[in-house]
């Protein structure tokens, strides 16, 4: 802190009365003083600080004071200041302005900046100067290098299993994700029985060698493995390991990604569990959901959820007055969970689960009404180690009231389970494309906590979900609810994220997450941070609660394969797993997180609001999710841009919060913010009419050839191209679409940036997008969200950075198609 | 860091497999026999080491692209998409529209399909194939018949996952 006086004039504008010449008049000492929030900055990281100026006693005029700065840090270079002019009203006794430390990927020393009061307005006479100095540290970040962008030969094992009579079948995919080809290796399938949750029995059932060949970068090699099931005992659950060497790198904390595992259970007669068997529970003579007080999600009070730390009070769906007053529940709203499969039977699903409205995908694939004892309309997942689906079904629509674990988000909302992760066939029997085995087209909202990596726009999945919403519920449309990812922090072509607020893999590389009939979800931990794995992306629409592991921080409590030696329980004692007076048959989960458990809450809230009025369109859902959004509360969310120099050119490779031209406020790592149920349900009662936006209109593509053209490389200011849209006036964005074409020795040094004609800038790629490693050609659709409401009509900027040094590329061309109605 | 392969592909020419927006180019161990250069300048070529195929994708001698595939089970129906420069399994699903969408069951049987099934809404039909069925030989065969209004591979993609 510093401090300055300043001699201001006694009865300031007033002269003196006395004879002869006017005296000097005498001077007040008014006290300035200059303080910094903090004193210490890390680049890109701790990054800005409010610098602020008290004047004491306080002036009854204006005043301006200006600031100059020495050091060794460079303006625009090293750092930026909103303000270098801090301008008091009278009366006003403190200014502030911010200084934020810009990341210039430069390895440097530490830096020192001295901010001084350099003139005042008021000022006849100097005082000791003021100063506050700041000291900005490198963070020894730089643009990923070559050897950084790629790591060095790891392998990653996949392994997914189908049985049939008397055998399993392991499919082991063993991926090259590095930059240098693998060498010839060996590898294992090994089976194990489960002796308790989470401990095996080390004696291999069976142990199968396998040999994998030299892999070349970023390639991958797949074989199959039969396992004899007459070898193994009834009754058991046993564990199968696919593994190949060597050990994983240091870098994957507490992950083996050079191993997977699946597991399966045996009925008593040696056969593979294929149907649902109720089990007896003991339901709580109090009644009501024993296990609500931890369902933070609902109402987060700060507890702990069987976790070590709890969160933030308040940070949750806010839903207090669905709780309150008990309705909405989602009674009569149809929700399909399309995922690896959902317990029919399970204890807290049962009473919600539509009789013969799900679908077993299996029989599907099989084409065979009999796969193994299977029933067509139990959607039974064959594995032991966790049952996706059964924990989203549980978030959507755990029964309430029932004396038994927790309630879902809707309560009494119908569900259907449809396990198309199983086979991963017949997307459109999935999705509402189907009127019979499954009828699919019955279904309001489809959860889909499911995703994959790779640019590839799948055409089908486009014209499913348009023929969804366009013509089920007659014509209303169905809700797609789809999960955000979860590749934050999954770094495994690079060596770490190129800075904490851009994750490695961006969420529009979803080949469905890129569609704007889907709602993606982003996911929000306890305190009302962005979970840290939750993928970022100008697709995401909105946020929900998720949590972390479970084990410090909460995660999501949901329902579980039943018993103890099925589940995720099964894996360990973490959480509730741990605590049999909670949970005393094992038939729930309190680690469950990712975008997977973000959907379904928002899933379970669309429920409601279909309950509320159920002749809301989709795009009514997605509008009013949207307007009643809140940005979340947590501390440790990013709030400034985060710009690096490029060349000698500042690029904004992250952003802060958006307040488009229409007034909505984006945000790449939230959508538009959080759901805030009781806001959604009081607008849709209060003040809004359904199917207000006027007819949507997709329109013709927009294309302009770049005829290859060269991306200038390493340099900030890139690539700037234009475009026209001669769309109607008065009409409003509701998603647009990028698709661009090109090729480049390494995409992931590509950064993508558009601007409406109203000037919103919004980053539908960030630099060093692992998704795009290994690519050489650029052929992909992106999304964004940030412009909705906007008006399409006018000049469209597209601007193409490339990031890093020595690899070159071109654009080919690029156009934009507009999704636009007209709202109120 | 790429791999240089040698530099000996000639140029030839790939049966090309129509689709809606896709340059499909059919690739297998006999017409890679002796590597070949795309019209788009990608070198293809195939090995065989035991009961694995690999076929590679190379850029001016600069290696872009290799997958291996197992023989073992069932022959790979591989074909390689130019735009993304990738190579990529044929699903036994082939996507088909009929200008009589009632003679589905009739053309279904005549590729001895397992079963086929209508999407109406969606207008079109897939048609399940047998495992060890031609998938790429039946869609050129379903192309060229007169009540076939639509005929296209299905690309087996990256298996989506729970997250």
């Amino acid at each position: 802190m510093g401090i300055v006086a300043l001699l201001l004039p006694n009865g300031c504008g007033s002269s003196s009365s006395s004879n002869g010449p006017d005296p000097v008049p005498p001077l007040t000492p008014v006290m300035a003083t200059i303080t910094a929030a903090e004193t210490q900055l890390v680049e890109g990281r701790s990054n800005e600080v409010d610098i602020w100026v008290d004047l004491t006693p306080q002036v009854n005029r204006n005043v301006s004071v200006s600031l100059r700065f020495d050091g060794t840090a460079t303006r625009n270079l090293d750092f930026e200041i909103d303000d270098d002019v801090l301008s008091f009203s009278p009366n006003q006794l403190r200014a502030t302005t911010r200084l934020r430390a810009l990341d210039d990927w430069l390895p440097e020393d530490t830096e020192s900046l001295t901010i001084r009061m350099a003139e005042f307005s008021v000022a006849t006479s100097a005082g000791v100067p003021s100063t506050v100095t700041i000291a900005v540290e490198d963070n020894l970040d730089a643009p990923l290098t070559k050897a950084d962008k790629l790591g060095g030969g790891d392998l990653f094992v996949r392994a997914s299993a189908s049985f049939n009579q008397e055998s399993a079948t392991i499919e082991v995919r063993v991926i090259n994700r590095g930059a240098a080809s693998s060498s010839a290796t060996n590898g294992y399938v090994g089976s194990y029985r489960l002796a308790r949750p989470g401990e095996l029995d080390r004696t291999a059932i069976e142990q199968i060698e396998i040999e994998v060949p030299p892999i070349d970068a970023r390639s991958s090699f797949h074989t199959d493995v039969t396992l004899d099931l007459r070898k193994y005992t009834p009754n058991e659950t046993y564990w199968v390991e696919a593994s190949v060497t060597p050990p994983p790198e240091e870098r994957f904390e507490g992950a083996l990604p050079n191993r997977h595992t699946r597991g399966f259970t045996l009925n008593a007669t040696g056969e593979i569990l294929t149907r649902c068997i109720a089990p007896n529970r003991v339901r709580s003579s109090e009644g009501g959901d024993p296990l609500f007080e931890s369902q933070w999600p609902l109402r987060n009070v700060g507890q702990t959820a069987f976790a070590e730390n709890g969160g933030e009070a308040a940070e949750d769906l806010r839903m207090n007055d669905v709780l309150a007053t008990g309705e909405p529940t989602g009674k009569g709203v149809n929700v399909a969970v399309v995922d690896t499969g959902l317990e029919i039977c399970h204890p807290d699903l049962a009473e919600n689960v539509v009789q013969e409205g799900s679908f077993n995908f299996k029989i599907n694939a099989e084409e065979t009404e009999s796969w193994y004892n299977a029933d067509a309309s139990d959607p039974y997942f064959p594995g032991s180690r966790g049952d996706h689906g059964t924990s989203v079904a549980g978030i959507i629509g755990a029964h309430a009231e029932n004396g038994l674990g927790l309630r879902g988000v809707a309560p009494d909302a119908s569900l259907f389970g449809f396990n198309y992760l199983v086979e991963q066939c017949c997307l459109e029997d999935a999705l509402g494309g189907s009127a019979d085995a499954p009828n699919s087209q019955q279904i309001d909202v489809f959860n889909m906590s499911f995703g994959s990596l790779g640019s590839q726009y799948y055409e089908l999945a486009d014209g499913i979900l348009r023929y969804g919403t366009s013509e089920l519920r007659d014509g209303l449309g169905a809700i797609y609810v789809k999960a955000a990812g979860n590749g934050f922090r999954l770094c495994t072509h690079f060596m770490h994220q190129v800075h904490p607020t851009v994750g490695c893999n961006s969420s529009n590389g979803d080949r469905l997450n890129n569609l704007p009939y889907v709602i993606a979800v982003g996911a929000l931990n306890a305190a009302g941070a962005r979970a840290s794995y939750s993928s970022v992306g100008s697709n995401l629409w909105i946020s929900a609660p998720a949590g972390e592991y479970g084990v410090r921080e909460p995660a999501t409590i949901t329902t579980d394969q039943f018993g103890r030696s099925r589940g995720y329980s099964s894996r360990g004692s973490r959480g509730i797993a741990s605590n049999e007076n909670a949970d005393p048959f094992g038939d729930y989960s309190s680690t469950f997180n990712g975008t997977s458990a973000a959907a379904p809450h928002v899933s379970g809230v669309v429920a409601l609001l279909l309950e509320v009025e159920p002749t809301l369109t989709w795009r009514d859902v997605k509008h009013i999710l949207a307007r009643t959004a809140r940005r979340p509360g947590g501390l440790l969310n990013p709030r400034t841009d985060v710009r690096v120099m490029i060349g000698d050119q500042l690029v904004t490779i992250s952003q802060d919060w958006v307040t488009n031209a229409a007034g909505f406020d984006f945000h790449n790592h939230f959508g538009f913010g959080v759901v805030d149920v009781d806001a959604a349900i009081a607008l849709i009662r209060e003040d809004y009419e359904p199917d207000s936006l006027g007819t949507q209109i997709r329109s013709d593509w927009f294309t302009t050839s770049s005829d290859g053209l060269q991306i200038p490389d390493h340099d900030g200011s890139g690539i700037e191209q234009q475009l026209n849209l001669d769309l109607p006036a008065g009409s409003n964005v509701e998603a647009i679409q990028l698709h661009i074409a090109g090729s480049h020795e390494n995409l992931v040094d590509l950064s993508i940036q558009l601007t409406s004609p109203s000037g919103t800038q919004s980053i539908l790629n960030p630099v060093f997008n692992e998704v795009l490693a290994g690519n050489i050609s650029l052929d992909w659709r992106l999304l964004s969200n940030a412009f909705y409401g906007e008006s399409p009509r006018g000049i469209w900027t597209l601007h193409i950075v490339d990031a890093a040094e020595t690899d070159v590329g071109t654009l080919n061309s690029w156009a934009l198609r507009v999704w636009y109605g007209e709202h109120p | 860091m790429l791999c240089s392969v040698p530099a000996i592909a000639q140029s030839s020419v790939l049966a090309e497999i129509p689709h809606t927006d896709k340059t499909l180019l059919q690739v297998s161990e006999s017409a890679l026999a002796k590597p070949i250069t795309t019209p788009s300048g990608a070198e293809l070529s195939v090995e065989r080491k035991g009961e694995l195929v690999r076929f590679t994708a190379a850029y001016e001698g600069v290696l872009t692209r290799s997958d291996w595939y197992q023989t073992t089970r069932s022959k790979p129906w591989v074909v390689f998409e130019t735009r993304s420069s990738k190579f990529f399994e044929v699903d036994n699903r082939v996507l088909v529209t009929l200008s009589n969408p009632k003679q589905l069951e009739v053309v279904a049987d005549e590729v001895d399909a397992i079963k086929a099934k209508q999407y109406p809404g969606l207008g079109y039909s897939i048609i399940w194939l047998q495992a060890d069925r031609d998938p790429i030989g039946t869609v050129k065969r379903l192309q060229a018949d007169q009540r076939v209004e639509r005929a296209e591979l299905q690309l087996k993609r990256p298996k989506m996952f729970p997250l």
